[in-house]
């Protein structure tokens, strides 16, 4: 367990054209905790995931990931130190199959070379198979009817499967940090509950996982967030509590006329 | 589903049965029986696929007794040699269908597995083949030291060539190979010691112990042309790429080449070093290229800038496109027919690019993902 | 060796070809993110066009009998016109099909395109294998300036040319068309939304830039005399260069990227020894740096993924 935050970041920006899409952002995210991450459409949230994720580099600012300043760093370094995410909508690799799919989410921890393969390949079967069984204890463990027929491909599979087979592979790298980028989209009432017991399940597997999750669902957000962070023209405007930050001023007037559901 | 001995001859008559039909169009010379052949098969492609459970059937045999399948193939893959020693050229043929193979496989790398496109085989090839004409000549080494030295340079090429490219998008890297296939033959062409336009000529036959392979052998009493030596050696090398191309596709450097080809983003979010996963598909694809370009020079005995022209890259892309994108097997059968078809239509022999290059856009248009998809990764 | 103006003639010659070539490449990967690898074969088309449009003309007299200026607006605005219809042609048959699919078909399916048509004219054109002789469309006068001579017929085409590409940005710029076209290269669905048919204006597109490849075709048959059925491969591999160079999707690149082209071109080889030999590998090294250290080329925008 750990006092200081997994993630920090200090007057992240980064800017299209001439615009600020995330504008000065400073954020400290809690280890351990799941926090919320909300605000009207084209707020910055997905943008502010990129960057921390690496796929955009920032026009300025700092990003500490686990006390380490990981600024301008790619993708796949990142990810290698322990960071893993979802996808707005829905990155998987379509045409491999749903097993595939969590088995390369395991990629960071795989160490066969070129060297190994060809000529030690008994040692690259055997981590492969080793991947393999994890991956189906993953899938098992989240979505047993996935588990049942894990070579159908990602591109087969209803939207709701998708979303489980997406964090299931961000999951199967064992991350410190999970970035869930609007999970319920789209989903109804009942499957959303589903999503909700299923980061439940996160949780309890996972005991030291800290979540950043963006959503738009606030029932999502008040039954699972520990804090919140809400984002409004590339800044972050409130912080808190769900309690507290669902009755600021500035808040609900981003949000007025914007969205039809509120608490 | 039968089994026991009934399904195992049904599969040895149904193979050789192939096996048979191979031969006959290999070796006869009128047009209608080749037609014939070709128009069959493609009937009774179409029937494979519009009945589903025939199709099934076929399949579980054949992986119920895959060994049996595979090694009654080997076997006549083996003899081919013996049963048409009276025709060299036939057997030439085959030999050049082996080393497109190799190409095609090497291709398969970048095109297939990882949707890189690259139209910069023939450069690889000839540095290879370069690199070999240029060792024998002037140093006069063994070409079983030459052969890996030219893989290595080819492959060495490849890396630098990757490096700087890697970064840019599909659009770009096309143009970056397109351009830099033509500078190669360029340079080839102009540079006084790789023998300009002229080319290298001179290179002498290969050796094991004291035969060269460039006689004829005797092998179970029966006197093989020397071409046959050569078909062998293609053999070898097709072999060890076979199972270096198997090992990389079930591993985690082929799950990374596919999962770059379906999204490169969510790849490198899954840790993949994009860049260098592609640099590697490069050089891995160019090695094996170098290695058919020393097997080529050594054959021909002299070399060409011609050789290495822009369309034969196009050629091994069509392979690739054809036999199937990401399946090893696939892209085997590709490069055969490939190259053995256009032979036996020798009275249309100046429209073969055209028909190419038709081939290749009807084959995209109709099945994209070529005659042999890639199979699903199983997991025992 | 060449005097200096003459030279800085035959590189603004050079360029204007491949402005042409590279305008069409910008138009179509503005428009629908692809890359036509055809295009440069376009062109050629246009040239072989051409000639067969003239060859008609004398056939029927009309060389003869109409005032020159009449037929040969007459022949130049017939290749025009089919070279783009050809351009839309293509289009359809091999652009469209793969529109959803991954990039690497249509990359793959265009450059087999591009053989087909070479092959075709190489096969099916009478002694189509052999260089053609372009007919002059031109006054043959040439004139003097100082010590230098000019041909009246390299002004001229050279006039024309410059005259499209002026045409061409207006209309991209100036005209509801074109502001169709600009609004698709957005972004496809709001534009439908807005009431633009994204398949037609994605026709005009191509009608539009296989038009100004119809137009090298001609300024490259007026200038060298002769025509062949392989100068669309270099030609549009170089077109494309110039794109990229310029920024791929920029219009006013597609100029800076042609001119910047056809000037390395032209003095390398006038200036640097090993002269014309060597050429092409220069405007390729041009074009591999810019693809390794700047790809978004001279003007275009970096773009950022949609994530």
């Amino acid at each position: 367990m750990d006092d200081r935050p997994i993630l920090q970041t200090r007057n992240l920006s980064i800017y299209f054209g001439g615009l600020a899409a995330v504008n000065g952002v400073n954020l400290d995210v809690p280890y351990g905790k799941t926090v919320g991450l909300i605000g009207p459409n084209g707020s910055g949230k997905t943008t502010f995931f990129n960057l921390i994720s690496g796929i955009y580099k920032p026009s300025d600012g700092e990003i500490r990931f686990k006390n380490e300043n990981l600024t301008g760093c790619k993708s796949h370094q990142i990810t290698r130190k322990g960071m893993a995410r979802t996808f707005q909508n829905n990155r998987l690799f379509w045409q491999l199959s749903i097993l595939d799919n969590v088995i390369l989410g395991m990629y960071t921890k795989q160490q066969a070379g070129l060297i190994d393969v060809v000529f030690r390949y008994k040692r690259v079967r055997r981590e492969l198979a080793e991947c393999a069984s994890r991956a189906m204890e993953i899938l098992r463990y989240f979505s047993p009817e996935l588990s049942e027929q894990p070579e159908r491909l990602a591109a087969d599979l209803s939207q709701g499967d998708r979303r489980r087979v997406e964090i299931c592979r961000a999951l199967a790298s064992d991350p410190a940090l999970l970035l869930l980028d609007e999970p319920s989209a789209g989903m109804s009432p009942e499957e959303t509950d589903k999503l909700m017991e299923d980061i439940g399940k996160v949780k309890e597997r996972f005991r030291d996982i800290s979540i950043i999750l963006i959503e738009h669902d606030m029932t999502v957000i008040e039954s699972i967030a520990d804090h919140v962070f809400v984002f409004n023209y590339g800044k972050k405007i409130a912080e808190g509590p769900y309690a507290d930050i669902s009755r600021n001023e500035e808040v609900l007037e981003a949000y007025l006329g914007k969205e039809a559901d509120d608490a | 589903m039968k089994k026991g001995p009934a399904g195992l001859l049904l599969l040895l008559f149904l193979e050789s049965l192939f096996f048979a039909l191979v031969l006959v169009f290999l070796v006869v010379e009128e047009i209608i029986p080749i037609l014939a052949v070709i128009l069959g098969t493609v009937v009774l492609s179409f029937v494979l696929v519009k009945y589903e459970r025939l199709n099934a059937f076929l399949q579980d045999l054949f992986s119920h007794y895959r060994k049996t399948a595979v090694a009654w193939g080997l076997i006549f893959v083996l003899a081919l040699p013996f049963i048409l020693h009276d025709s060299p050229y036939l057997i030439h043929l085959l030999f050049l269908s082996g080393l497109f193979a190799v190409l095609a496989i090497g291709l398969d790398f970048q095109v297939g597995s990882t949707h890189l496109v690259n139209f910069a085989t023939a450069a690889d090839y000839g540095v290879g083949a370069y690199t070999a004409a240029l060792l024998a000549v002037n140093f006069g080494w063994s070409f079983w030291i030459i052969l890996p030295l030219s893989g290595l340079a080819a492959a060495l090429f490849g890396f630098l060539l990757g490096l700087p490219t890697m970064k840019t998008k599909t659009y770009y890297l096309s143009l970056v190979t397109i351009a830099v296939g033509l500078i190669i033959y360029l340079l080839l062409n102009n540079l006084s010691w790789t023998g300009g336009s002229d080319g290298i000529a001179g290179i002498p036959y290969p050796t094991i112990g004291g035969f060269s392979l460039g006689n004829s052998v005797r092998l179970f009493g029966m006197e093989l042309p020397f071409q046959a030596n050569f078909y062998y050696l293609v053999l070898g090398i097709l072999f060890l790429e076979f199972v270096v191309a198997r090992r990389l596709y079930q591993s985690k450097i082929g799950l990374a080449w596919n999962a770059i080809r379906d999204d490169e983003i969510a790849a490198a979010c899954q840790g993949i070093d994009v860049t260098g996963s592609k640099i590697m598909a490069f050089y891995t694809n160019a090695f094996f290229d170098g290695l058919a370009g020393a097997i080529y020079a050594f054959n021909v005995g002299f070399i060409a800038p011609e050789n290495f022209a822009f369309m034969l890259s196009v050629i091994v892309v069509t392979m690739v496109i054809i036999g199937g994108m990401g399946n090893v097997t696939g892209v085997i059968f590709g490069a055969v027919i490939m190259t053995l078809i256009p032979e036996k239509f020798q009275v249309v022999q100046s429209y073969r690019l055209w028909l190419f290059a038709l081939i290749i856009i009807i084959m995209l248009l109709a099945r994209p993902k070529g005659l042999f998809p890639q199979k699903t990764r199983q997991y025992a | 060796m060449a005097h200096f103006a003459e030279i800085v003639f035959i590189a603004l010659m050079l360029s204007s070809t491949y402005i042409l070539i590279a305008v069409g490449f910008t138009l179509f990967f503005g428009a629908i993110d692809i890359v036509q690898f055809a295009h440069g074969d376009v062109a050629m088309l246009g040239a072989f066009v051409a000639i067969i449009l003239y060859g008609l003309a004398e056939a029927t007299g009309m060389t003869r009998v109409l005032p020159m200026v009449v037929w040969v607006a007459g022949v130049i605005f017939f290749t025009l016109i089919i070279t783009g219809a050809l351009g839309v042609l293509f289009e359809r048959v091999v652009v469209k099909p793969f529109r959803k699919a991954p990039l690497l078909m249509v990359l793959v399916a265009t450059v087999a395109l591009g053989i087909i048509i070479r092959e075709s004219v190489r096969l099916f054109y009478p002694e189509g294998s052999n260089p053609q002789v372009f007919p002059k469309l031109f006054p043959q006068a040439s004139f003097q300036v100082g010590s230098l001579y000019f041909r009246a017929e390299h002004l001229m085409i050279f006039g024309i040319s410059l005259l499209l590409i002026v045409g061409m940005m207006v209309f991209i710029n100036k005209t509801k068309i074109g502001l169709a076209i600009r609004a698709i290269s957005q972004n496809i669905e709001a534009a439908s939304l807005m009431g633009i048919n994204p398949d037609v204006t994605i026709m005009i597109t191509f009608f539009a830039g296989s038009l100004l490849a119809g137009i090298a075709g001609v300024l490259t048959g007026t200038y060298f005399n002769v025509v062949k059925f392989d100068i669309g491969l270099m030609g549009g591999i170089k077109g494309f260069s110039a794109a990229v160079v310029g920024g791929l999707g920029n219009f006013n690149g597609a100029i800076l990227g042609g001119l910047t082209l056809g000037v390395v071109e032209t003095f390398a080889s006038a200036y640097i020894p090993g002269g014309t030999a060597y050429k092409d590998v220069y405007a390729f090294i041009i074009v591999i740096f810019f693809l390794v250290f700047k790809p978004s080329g001279l003007l275009g925008e970096r773009v950022y993924d949609k994530v």
